[in-house]
C-alpha cells in the first residue's frame, strides 16, 4: 500500500491528536494551576518525544483554528452538485419562505442523517 | 474610568513591549543600511493573526468599579497553553454583556490580547516574520481579541494604536514615520479586521499602500454553526464541559459573523458565485435537512433561519443571542459593502486550494430542540485550504472591479494554519508589496 502523501501542517493526524488530548485530560482532569501540578504535566508530557509534542501541537493548533478535529476525505461525501436549481437573482422575499413546521413531520429519528464522526 | 476605558488601556501597555522590539529591529535595519552605504525605502507591515491565533491574557484579579482610574493587573496566560484544554478552562474566555451593551470578561477580569499563541512550542507566523525579517520589511504583529467584534478591534486599531505606535517608533528612530508607507495583511479572520479598516477608514490614508487578506473567510464556513450546538472537542472534556463551552463559545460577539453568508446576499450574487470559474458556489451552502440532503434543499439562511425559534438553541439553553445574530448581519453587510476604485485598487485577496479536495462545504440542519445530538451535519466537501471553502476566500467585489488582484496558493503549503509561511503566500505578498 503507498504511503499517504506527508501533511506538511503535521505528522499527527488529527484523530491521533485528538487522542493525545483526551489522554491528558483524563490525566488531569482539572486544570493544573500550583506548582507541583504543573510540574506533574511536565512530568507527563516528557514521555513524549519534541517531534511528538511538536506534531501534537501543529495539529491541535490547527484544528482549534476552526476545523473540525477529524480528517476530512473527499470520499467522505458525495460530489457536490454542480448545478443549481434556475437562477433567481435578486434577494428572496420572506413571502416566498416555506411555512411553519413542527418537530412533527420530521422523519423517524433512525432515518435522519447524522454527522459523519470518525 | 468604565471597565472598556481600563481594558483599553491595560491592552495598549501590553502592546508596548511588542513596539520597543519592533524600535530594535527598525533601528538594526537603519544601522545594517547604513554600513552598506545603502538607502532603500522603507516599508511597514502589519500582521493580524487568524482568528483564536492571538494569545489571550486574564487579569488575576477583577476590575473594581469602586477603585482608581488607573487600575493595573497582573496578567495570566489564557489562551492557549496546555492547561486551557484541561479542566474546562476555557470557560473562562466566557464574557458576558451588561444592560448598557458592554461586553465584560468573565467575573470582570479583564482579559487582553499580547502576541501570538504558541502550543508545544509551536506558533504559527515564524516563517512569516522570519521572510519579512530578511527582506528587510518592518513587520508588526497586531494580536487582538478574536472574541470581540471585528469593527471594534478594528476601531481601536486605526483611532487609538496607530497614533501610539507612531509617536513612540518617531520618538525612538530619529523621527522615522512608520505609516509614511504601510500595508495590512490579515490571516483568516485577521482578513476580517483589515477588510474592515479598508471599507471604513475615512478618510483611507494615503499612505496605505495594500491591504492583503489570506484566507479570509468573506462568506463564511460551515463549522461555526457546529459550534453554537457541540462545543469544541478539544475542550469539552469528552462531554463533560460541552454545555459549558456552548454557552462560552455563544458569549462570545465575534463568533457570529464566521458563519455562512445570508442568503439574501447568495441570491443577490449567485451568478457570481456560479460563475466563479475555479471554486464555483452553485448553491446557498446551508439549507433544510427535510427533503434529500445531498442535493440543493430549501436554503435556511444564517442570519435568519426558518421557521423562527427552531433553529438555534434558545438563549435559556445556551446563551445564543439572536440580537448579536442582528448585529453581525450588518457587520456582513459593512464588510460587503460596495468598493470605491481606490478600495479595490488596494485591496488583495489571496485564497488557499489545497488541492485534496479536503475542506468542509455545505450543512444540512434540522429543527430544534432537540439541540442535542447536533442539528447540524457536513453534507459535501470542497477545494478549499481544509478550513476555509475556496469559494468564500475572496471577496466578489474585487473579483469584478480587479481580477487580477485574486490570488491563489495552491498544494499542501496552502494548509489553513501555515498557508502564510507558504513559499507561494510569500512570493505573492512580494510582488504586491514591490518587495525585491
Amino acid at each position: 500500500m503507498a504511503k499517504p502523501v506527508t501533511d506538511p501542517v503535521s505528522s499527527m493526524t488529527s484523530e491521533e491528536a485528538f487522542e493525545f488530548v483526551r489522554k491528558l485530560q483524563k490525566a488531569f482532569p482539572k486544570t493544573p494551576r500550583s506548582k507541583k501540578e504543573l510540574a506533574a504535566l511536565q512530568k507527563y508530557l516528557a514521555k513524549y518525544k519534541d517531534a511528538e509534542l511538536r506534531a501534537a501541537g501543529s495539529r491541535v493548533l490547527s484544528d482549534l483554528m476552526q476545523r473540525p478535529s477529524r480528517t476530512i476525505k473527499a470520499d467522505d461525501f458525495p460530489p457536490a452538485p454542480v448545478a443549481g436549481p434556475d437562477p433567481n437573482v435578486g434577494p428572496k422575499p420572506k413571502a416566498r419562505r416555506a411555512p411553519k413546521r413542527t418537530t412533527s413531520g420530521t422523519k423517524p429519528r433512525g432515518t435522519r442523517h447524522r454527522t459523519k464522526r470518525r | 474610568m468604565s471597565y472598556d476605558s481600563v481594558r483599553m488601556s491595560e491592552q495598549m501597555d501590553a502592546l508596548d513591549p511588542s513596539i520597543d522590539e519592533f524600535i530594535d529591529r527598525y533601528n538594526t535595519i537603519t544601522a545594517a543600511l547604513v554600513l552598506l552605504g545603502l538607502n532603500p525605502a522603507r516599508q511597514t507591515l502589519f500582521l493580524f493573526p487568524g482568528g483564536m491565533a492571538s494569545r489571550l491574557k486574564r487579569a488575576t484579579k477583577a476590575w473594581d468599579p469602586a477603585g482608581p482610574a488607573s487600575q493595573t493587573f497582573k496578567y495570566k496566560e489564557l489562551w492557549l497553553n496546555l492547561p486551557t484544554l484541561l479542566g474546562g478552562e476555557a470557560r473562562q474566555l466566557r464574557m458576558h454583556k451588561t444592560p448598557g451593551g458592554e461586553y465584560r470578561d468573565k467575573g470582570d477580569r479583564i482579559i487582553i490580547a499580547d502576541r501570538v499563541v504558541s502550543l508545544l512550542s509551536v506558533s504559527p507566523y515564524v516563517g512569516f516574520t522570519t521572510w519579512c525579517s530578511l527582506k528587510g520589511v518592518d513587520w508588526f504583529i497586531f494580536p487582538w481579541d478574536w472574541r470581540r467584534n471585528v469593527d471594534d478591534v478594528a476601531t481601536f486599531f486605526v483611532d487609538r494604536f496607530l497614533p501610539h505606535f507612531q509617536g513612540l517608533v518617531q520618538a525612538k528612530c530619529n523621527n522615522a514615520d512608520p505609516l509614511a508607507d504601510f500595508s495590512l495583511i490579515g490571516h483568516s479572520a485577521g482578513g476580517l479586521v483589515v477588510n474592515w479598516i479598508l471599507r471604513n477608514a475615512d478618510p483611507l490614508p494615503a499612505t496605505l499602500r495594500k491591504v492583503i487578506t489570506v484566507a479570509a473567510p468573506f462568506y463564511g464556513y460551515g463549522h461555526q454553526l457546529h459550534r453554537w450546538f457541540e462545543g469544541d472537542d478539544l475542550v469539552n472534556g469528552g462531554g463533560l464541559f460541552t454545555d459549558a463551552m456552548r454557552r462560552m463559545i455563544s458569549s462570545l460577539p465575534g463568533c457570529y459573523s464566521w458563519h455562512f453568508l445570508p442568503e439574501d446576499f447568495y441570491n443577490a450574487h449567485q451568478c457570481d458565485f456560479k460563475s466563479d470559474l475555479a471554486y464555483p458556489l452553485p448553491n446557498y451552502p446551508s439549507t433544510d435537512f427535510t427533503g434529500n440532503p445531498f442535493t440543493p434543499g430549501n436554503p435556511v439562511d444564517t442570519y435568519d433561519p426558518q421557521p423562527p425559534g427552531q433553529r438555534y438553541p434558545t438563549k435559556p439553553q445556551t446563551g445564543f443571542d439572536c440580537d448579536e445574530l442582528h448585529k453581525a448581519k450588518k457587520l456582513f453587510d459593512a464588510l460587503t459593502s460596495p468598493l470605491s476604485t481606490a478600495q479595490a485598487a488596494k485591496f488583495v485577496n489571496i485564497r488557499g486550494d489545497t488541492t485534496a479536495n479536503n475542506t468542509l462545504n455545505t450543512t444540512s440542519w434540522k429543527l430544534v430542540p432537540p439541540i442535542s445530538p447536533s442539528p447540524i451535519a457536513d453534507t459535501s466537501v470542497t477545494p478549499g485550504d481544509g478550513t476555509q471553502p475556496a469559494w468564500g476566500t475572496r471577496d466578489i467585489g474585487l473579483f469584478k472591479q480587479v481580477p487580477g488582484n485574486v490570488l491563489i496558493v495552491s498544494g499542501p503549503d496552502a494548509a489553513h494554519m501555515i498557508i502564510m509561511n507558504s513559499p507561494q503566500t510569500l512570493a505573492h505578498v512580494a510582488a504586491v508589496l514591490g518587495i525585491p
